[in-house]
């Protein structure tokens, strides 16, 4: 009674105009931050990292990826974002279309220009149709002047008749989350009286004109698609309704494709939705233009899995699958669809902690330390290992499972032993978190692979010396995590409040009060998300933080969705403040710039989401004294699973 | 290997007509038809009589013209067809309905019950697991597939996207899905349906017809029957009410919920003592 998923439309091939794109996997644009920036007059520059981002994603066996540009030199996204009619980039772009080319992939060139968004602060010199900022940020722009717009259309033209000359499959324009183009087609921004706004027809003129110069630049039988945002999810916006008008006249005006798009900078969490948007959320969208107009309509928006990709095209609510992070986390997931190993995904978890990140500068992953890394960690540079050694890796946590993954792989005999009854580490305690718990995905991936592998992973045995000694490996890795520092106060001891490490209010729920205050002193998960699950559990819950705000070194999105969930369900956060001591059952907080002091009370119970500490004992007992004693991940310093990850893909190739 | 499979008629429109007094289904002068589940059922019946031998009795309850419905299932290859048919239990809703055919399957031998997972006219997919509680058997809901090896059943099940694959004893009950299976067409059998009343059956009459049974119809509306696996949005609604509805998964934000904390024990108590709880509670006594 084996049921075998076939993929018949996903994986069948599909043709616009003069293109037959060989299955339905797009991979999606995106600002990588690989660009070369060499100052004025000499960024955005194409670079070898960039070429080798987008063939790994061709290796993996997309239909096609798409290359995001900006389109003016006087008004860049950021200087690493890569430029379209940059002359310097005619050798890269010609080598991406030829090993693309290779692995039957095409490439779509994606041409934006910034308009009235940016990510640079402060910014180059904004544009809009009307003098006005997106009203999530403060920088002012420049109403645009008729000579401003024809160079500006003469840069789109010219960008995308170059590259077709140079080897390249189709044209995107962007009206979508950010960018000049979705500007001239808002009624709120476009506020213009000349033909170029008042009406419906004439907010579409602008983009419209510059899709005609194209056409006439690269002919009727190459695809001119739009990556289309359909709803702006803003108090100021528009939303479906008229996301399909915009559509239509697109369709009309000779347009190819429609790629679905929503969101807005104002709204960014929506545009590369983290993981409380639920997987495949804007399905709907893409029905709904499959619904009003006739041309092929690209999904997007949390797609992850090619049964669920499948899904969606059988029910006809999309033509092709977009995805941009998936392919991030897994380059190898068309090639896994079309061999059958769908246990083999490795699935985004919609984390959003690399790829868009806190920093914002490269696109990363924290499950694929190969994504801006393909040179060194791409598919096909692990190899085998000259001399095949006996491998054990104490600790099953992310780090432990990753390096024992990669070490089996490259053929050495690996065994790992974990001392709690299951593997994952930490991250059983984190998927707890509302709304994280596709987490799971991390271990989930390395536990089939292990399985594969024929790793044995031995659980509840703690590893001690005389066990290491008896099995005598020849390679010791020690992955045993970290733990909290056990909070140290003032008047602690006498306190009457339950007084709890982040850790153990995850692992003693029953302990955690109905009066929480929390303590996030770190400005991740443990923080704000602890906080989140006391409120799911019914507690009240006031947080408080040393930074200015809760969670500052999570990711935005996520950040912000956090936050606000918090404020809904009634939390009071109190910022800038830090625990100076406990007396009886009131916290007496301090506030970090003046240092007044107050009295916090009512609480029953506290948690501190603090610092740790490497749990190390064992790598410093035998760093030393045996040859290749190794530790990897929190036991180094306790950080994140994408550092655990990176560390553990080192770590692994040089076993 | 006897296999009991009990099907029904339902009409064969989309028009549901109800009476306004009853708010039941008027089912005289609709034309009916053989419940699209109970065809893939039968068939899986048949095809399991294929493979293990022994004999398919098809079973319904229903007015005299549901004859046709079960001669259906004769002229597909069913080897016996019995239609209760009697004014005493019309009405009856899905408990007492289960009920009925459970004693009626009772009194008969039988090693698998199998039903249509659900009929295209009420959807309800109660009758099937209230007949497995009133006998006492083990059930398998959205059954997609079946087989009989050393004397073990086999089931499929499809769950949203996963499928479960179980093994059972006999005797167990099983409701299967629609479109698992192609029905073979009917053929003349020459076999006739067995039209019987609810005398021999030891029925309690407190617990059939109109009067045996709780349910009470408030509402009928036609529903939006496109199948679809994803959820649309109101795209009327205020920008942050359309992205909770998102985040909450398709579900329109209630207001606050009430949550309680503390031991199993301490929340049984609590949910037993709540006001809903408590008369149901002495309604079941």
């Amino acid at each position: 009674m084996e049921t075998k998923m076939e993929f018949k439309h996903l994986l069948s091939p599909f043709r616009i105009k003069g293109v037959t794109f060989k299955n339905r996997f797009i991979f999606l644009p995106h600002h990588t931050g690989y660009a070369v920036d060499e100052g004025y007059l000499a960024n955005g520059l194409f670079s070898d990292r960039n070429v080798r981002h987008y063939v790994e994603r061709a290796k993996g066996g997309a239909a096609a990826v798409t290359v995001s540009q900006n389109v003016d030199p006087d008004s860049q996204m950021s200087f690493r974002y890569v430029l379209g009619y940059e002359q310097r980039n005619r050798d890269n772009f010609k080598r991406l279309a030829e090993e693309a080319h290779q692995y039957d992939c095409k490439v779509i060139t994606q041409l934006n220009h910034g308009g009235h968004t940016t990510l640079l602060n402060p910014p180059q010199l904004l544009v809009a149709p009307t003098q006005m900022n997106e009203p999530y940020c403060h920088f002012n722009t420049k109403e645009l002047e008729p000579d401003d717009m024809k160079r500006i259309k003469e840069y789109y033209i010219n960008s995308a008749a170059w590259q077709k000359e140079l080897g390249w499959d189709a044209v995107e324009l962007k009206i979508a989350h950010d960018g000049l183009l979705r500007t001239f087609v808002s009624p709120y921004f476009n506020r213009r009286t000349d033909e170029y706004g008042g009406s419906f027809e004439n907010r579409m003129r602008y983009p419209l004109e510059i899709i005609a110069g194209i056409r006439e630049a690269v002919g009727e039988d190459y695809p001119i698609g739009i990556r289309l945002c359909v709803d702006e999810f803003t108090w100021y916006g528009y939303s479906l309704e008229y996301g399909m008008q915009v559509a239509k006249a697109l369709e009309a005006g000779g347009v190819d494709y429609i790629s679905t798009d929503a969101g807005t900078f104002s709204s960014w969490y929506m545009q590369i939705p983290p993981s409380p948007l639920p997987l495949g959320w804007a399905v709907y969208e893409s029905a709904e233009l499959k619904k009003n107009i006739d041309i092929p309509v690209f999904a997007f928006g949390r797609i992850n899995d090619p049964v669920q990709a499948e899904t969606i095209l059988a029910e006809n609510n999309a033509d092709f699958i977009g995805m941009c992070r998936q392919l991030l986390c897994d380059p190898e997931t068309p090639n896994k669809t079309m061999e059958g190993r769908l246990d083999d995904i490795r699935h985004c978890i919609g984390c959003n902690e690399a790829c868009v990140g806190v920093d914002g500068i490269y696109v990363e992953c924290i499950q694929n330390p190969g994504v801006g890394r393909e040179k060194h960690f791409g598919i096909g540079t692990l190899e085998e290992a000259k001399e095949k050694k006996q491998v054990m890796v104490v600790g099953a946590g992310v780090a432990g499972l990753k390096t024992a993954e990669l070490a089996a792989r490259r053929g050495h005999r690996v065994e790992v032993y974990e001392k709690s009854a299951k593997i994952g580490g930490q991250i059983l305690l984190a998927e707890k978190v509302p709304y994280r718990n596709e987490m799971e995905e991390i271990y989930r991936y390395l536990r089939i692979q292990l399985q594969q592998l024929g790793v044995p992973v031995h659980c509840n045995v703690e590893v001690d010396e005389e066990m290491i000694g008896k099995l005598d490996p020849q390679v010791l890795v020690i992955a045993t995590g970290s733990v909290p520092l056990a909070p140290e106060y003032e008047g602690l001891q006498e306190s009457s409040l339950t007084v709890m490490t982040a850790k153990e209010a995850m692992e003693n729920v029953n302990r955690i009060g109905n009066r929480v205050l929390l303590f996030d002193d770190i400005g991740s998960w443990q923080g704000g998300g602890v906080a989140d699950y006391c409120m799911a559990l019914g507690a009240r819950v006031t947080v408080l933080c040393s930074a200015a705000s809760v969670g500052v070194d999570i990711e935005s999105g996520q950040a912000y969705l956090l936050t606000k969930r918090l404020y809904e369900n009634g939390a009071d956060i109190i910022a800038n403040h830090t625990i100076r001591k406990f007396d009886g059952d009131k916290v007496v907080i301090e506030n970090t710039y003046n240092h007044a002091c107050k009295e916090l009370e009512g609480f029953d119970t506290v948690i501190i989401a603090g610092q740790s500490r490497s749990e190390n004992q064992l790598y410093k007992r035998f760093r030393g004294l045996r040859p290749h004693v190794y530790s990897v991940g929190d036991c180094v310093a306790p950080r994140g699973v994408e550092q655990a990850i990176f560390e553990a893909e080192v770590l692994a190739r040089k076993i | 290997m006897n296999i009991i499979v009990c099907v029904k008629q339902v009409p064969d429109t989309n028009e549901v007509k109800i009476d306004q007094k009853t708010n039941n289904l008027v089912r005289e002068g609709v034309p009916g038809i053989l419940n699209p589940y109970d065809q893939n059922c039968v068939e899986l019946a048949l095809r399991l009589r294929e493979q293990a031998g022994g004999k398919v009795t098809v079973v319904s309850m229903g007015p005299g013209q549901a004859k046709e419905a079960v001669q259906y299932c004769l002229d597909m290859g069913a080897d016996e067809g019995i239609l209760l048919s009697d004014r005493a239990v019309g009405g009856s809703d899905t408990l007492a309905t289960g009920y009925i055919l459970s004693r009626l399957i009772g009194s008969r031998d039988y090693d698998l019950v199998m039903c249509g997972n659900e009929a295209i006219d009420g959807c309800t997919g109660q009758v099937g697991p209230i007949i497995a509680g009133n006998l006492g058997l083990k059930q398998f809901t959205y059954v997609t597939d079946a087989k009989i090896k050393d004397g073990k059943l086999l089931v499929q099940r499809e769950v949203g996207k996963d499928l479960e694959l179980y093994e059972a004893s006999l005797p167990a009950v099983i409701c299967v899905q629609k479109d698992i299976n192609q029905p073979r067409k009917p053929v003349c059998s020459g076999r006739e349906v067995t039209v019987i009343n609810a005398e021999g059956l030891g029925l309690d009459a407190d617990r059939i017809g109109n009067h045996g049974s709780p349910t009470r119809v408030v509402k009928i509306r036609m529903s939006d029957a496109r199948v679809k696996s994803f959820f649309t949005v109101d795209d009327t609604l205020p920008w942050e009410e359309r992205i909770r509805f998102i985040i909450n998964g398709g579900i329109e934000s209630k207001g606050k919920v009430d949550l309680w904390r503390g031991s199993a024990g301490e929340l049984a108590g609590r949910i037993a003592g709540c006001p809903e709880v408590s008369r149901f509670l002495e309604d079941v006594r």
